[in-house]
């Protein structure tokens, strides 16, 4: 079973959802026995959802759209 | 603004921006999002998406149809900004160091060590997670380098894979990979400082005060019996 060092450098990548299967397996196995990665794991989850949350807010006008759509092909 | 000569019948121009605008407009917002990443300032984010646009616009010709066109276009954002906005500012480096370490773990090892051990096992919802850090989210990473912000956006709001950040950002995967781990040791780092600032963790005896009343704060299923979760107030 791999250890809290290699877990918390595997995280983000697993949260990414760029790990091959068996490293998600090993990732999975350590985050379930680890009192002190799960912790960790629920934190990296909550702050990425948070980080989209706020930037989706974020849009264009609708008269930038406008003044794009008019500048192109003139 | 026309003047420009005109090789094809008006017919054509019409079609190509007809063209072009069904298949770009769609990603108007998420550019500006990245935009705005890059610029952190809602007025100039809106002129490098226009410049953008136009940019893509005039090379529309040399675009390959069937690829993905919104990582062509965000490439394009990305080379406009570099060419015409970061010449005009030094964007300051934030230091870190090598020292790999997460904010958590970071806090349950003061904790620990302060002899707290608290079990409790409730999910940290981003809800509440917001309720205790605000608009700090924002603002740490707004305070990171133009390439960590880069990327942290490309990743966790576009939802983009390390392959498409590789091809935007112009660099090899493991680049995108160990960027990407950087920025966000960085960012825990910024954001822990702000929590120990505040006063917000660093309180043995208050926790355990604390940790019946954030028993009722945090809604979510029962974890797993031994984990716990660090939380704050």
């Amino acid at each position: 079973m791999i250890d809290c060092q290699e877990a918390a450098k595997l995280l983000h990548e697993y949260l990414d959802q760029e790990l091959d299967k068996e490293n998600v397996a090993k990732v999975e196995e350590h985050i379930r026995k680890c009192e002190n990665c799960i912790g960790n794991f629920e934190f990296d989850k909550a702050l990425r959802l948070l980080l989209k949350k706020q930037s989706i807010q974020q849009n264009v006008s609708t008269e930038l759209r406008e003044r794009i759509s008019k500048k192109l092909g003139t | 603004m026309s003047g420009e000569k005109q090789a094809f019948p008006v017919r054509d121009s019409v079609a190509k921006k007809r063209e072009f605008e069904t298949l770009t407009m769609e990603h108007l917002d998420a550019l500006y999002r990245q935009a705005y990443a890059f610029t952190r300032n809602a007025a100039r984010a809106e002129d490098l998406v226009q410049d953008t646009y136009l940019k893509a616009y005039r090379s529309f010709e040399s675009f390959e149809r069937g690829t993905k066109i919104k990582a062509w276009l965000f490439r394009i954002l990305r080379n406009t900004f570099i060419s015409e906005y970061r010449k005009k500012k030094r964007e300051p480096e934030v230091s870190f160091d090598e020292d790999y370490f997460s904010f958590y773990g970071a806090v349950a090892k003061d904790l620990q060590a302060c002899g707290e051990n608290v079990k409790d096992a409730e999910s940290l919802d981003p809800y509440k997670l917001e309720q205790v850090l605000g608009d700090e989210v924002i603002k740490a990473v707004e305070s990171l380098s133009v390439e960590f912000r880069e990327v942290i956006y490309l990743c966790d709001v576009q939802e983009l894979s390390y392959q498409d950040i590789a091809s935007i950002v112009d660099v090899p995967v493991g680049t995108v990979r160990s960027r990407l781990a950087r920025a966000r040791a960085t960012l825990q780092k910024l954001l822990f400082n702000y929590a120990k600032n505040k006063g917000l963790w660093r309180r043995p005896s208050a926790l355990l005060r604390v940790t019946e009343k954030v028993k009722d704060l945090f809604s979510g299923p029962q974890g797993q019996e031994g984990s716990w979760r660090f939380f704050f107030l």
